[in-house]
């Protein structure tokens, strides 16, 4: 086994600066409500920086990102669940961009699939999520949850037949 | 081989353009500085050795530029999402014409982890945040508490390691890494635990913050988050209106911490 190169100050902040938009966006369309992101993805880099010692390879480091992500995310809804908060309760508030016409299309149809994934069981989420917004391969995204690859499969055919089904019945109003 | 089913991204209807419209979602960079202000290894490296003993002015005046920014946006609360339409120049936005996963995971290539960092740190960074090139007073012992190790972890975690040389093996070694690498959420209130649920009570619950801070103190008191919490504490005493601790507080830090990089936040939590 090769030994990690020492992780230091540039590394942490080289995961981190090449990461950060990928983790924050998992974050976000996992449900985690919108003021709460930033400190949610604090504790995936702080964990980052904690165990990277221990990342071993055997998945690639996004993979491995990724599976932080998940638990910290199911962790944070566990907790908001316990506090007898809704994790969904917010919605995402664009003011900082300009009001385009095209950004204004494209923030309901983001609105849309948000309030469609909050139907959505977390277990399918999760696999719809790392497969279909980060682009993960199936063999990742088994991985990062680990999982069996036929799972995730499943989840994903479920997750799909479920978003399908709310686009076309136009239940989002 | 990738037999993984077409993305429903690349098909026509709403759904797909909903898909392609949230791969636009990412912070602004004043999240990815509000992020970057909570990460204690991002603002404060160790110390190098033979590291000069005072940051130039320059270095100085940004990390109290940026920490201000920071700390605003942190009282201010409420983060946004913002939609990065405009912004298709960005690599690892620009997923649609250039898959991540391709780039990333070549097929054949060697897996080991070395390899991995040195290709994930070879790719460009921009130059966003300020380096802080000199430490607080008492920094002779910072990087032993910042690496100190940590207790073992379950058995259930040590019993799924895989033999040395094993790693690059199959695709079924990697559940096993995730399965071990799961054991991330600790079994008691750990550093992170106690300053994370401070932080997350700041701005509905100050009072709890500060409770949270205050046991991190008790439990962790020159832990390698000990600054942080200190900030944590004296911006929770600051919003209780309890101004007279904060400054107190403060005062006590600056006699510990006289060169932190999070005197500016300080200064900026006690404006009056």
């Amino acid at each position: 086994m090769q030994a990690l190169p020492k992780t230091d100050h540039a590394s942490m902040r080289a995961i981190y600066e090449q990461h950060v938009d990928h983790v924050w966006r998992t974050v976000a369309f996992l449900g985690v409500a919108t003021s709460e992101v930033p400190d949610v993805c604090q504790e995936v880099f702080l964990t980052v920086h904690r165990k990277l010692a221990s990342f071993e390879g055997r998945s690639s480091l996004r993979t491995w990102i990724y599976g932080i992500t998940t638990r910290t995310v199911a962790a944070h809804r566990r907790r908001a669940y316990t506090r007898r908060e809704r994790p969904h309760a917010e919605v995402p508030d664009s003011n900082v961009a300009p009001p385009q016409e095209d950004h204004l299309l494209a923030q309901e149809r983001v609105r849309r699939l948000e309030d469609a994934l909050n139907k959505l069981d977390e277990r399918q989420r999760e696999v719809f999520v790392l497969y279909e917004l980060q682009e993960m391969k199936m063999g990742e995204v088994a991985a990062a949850l680990a999982i069996p690859q036929q799972t995730a499969y499943s989840r994903l055919h479920a997750a799909r037949k479920a978003l399908r089904s709310i686009f076309r019945g136009g239940e989002h109003s | 081989m990738n037999d993984d089913p077409l993305r429903l991204s690349e098909g026509e209807g709403e759904l797909a353009d909903a898909l392609r419209a949230a791969r636009e979602v990412g912070p602004t960079e004043e999240q990815r500085a509000a992020v970057a202000a909570g990460l204690p290894f991002l603002v404060a490296p160790p110390p190098a050795p033979g590291a000069p003993p005072a940051p130039t002015a320059s270095g100085a005046a940004a990390t109290s530029a940026y920490l201000k920014v920071a700390a605003v946006l942190l009282a201010a609360g409420g983060a946004t999402i913002w939609w990065r339409m405009a912004d298709v120049g960005e690599p690892a936005l620009a997923a649609q014409e250039t898959p991540v996963e391709t780039r990333e995971m070549p097929e054949g290539r060697s897996a080991g982890p070395a390899a991995e960092l040195e290709r994930e740190l070879a790719e460009p960074v921009p130059d966003r945040l300020p380096e802080r090139r000199s430490t607080s007073a008492p920094s002779a012992d910072e990087p032993s508490r910042r690496s100190r190790p940590r207790r073992p972890r379950s058995a259930r975690a040590a019993g799924s390691v895989v033999p040395p040389g094993a790693g690059s093996a199959a695709r079924s070694n990697e559940p096993a890494e995730a399965a071990e690498a799961a054991d991330d959420t600790p079994d008691g209130p750990n550093e992170l635990e106690l300053l994370s649920s401070a932080r997350r009570h700041l701005r509905s619950a100050p009072a709890r913050a500060l409770s949270f801070a205050n046991q991190h103190r008790s439990a962790f008191a020159s832990g390698a988050y000990a600054e942080e919490r200190e900030v944590l504490a004296i911006d929770a005493l600051a919003r209780l209106g309890r101004r007279a601790e904060a400054e107190r507080r403060a005062a006590r830090f600056e006699r510990r911490w006289p060169a932190s990089v999070h005197g500016a936040r300080i200064s900026a939590i006690l404006q009056p």
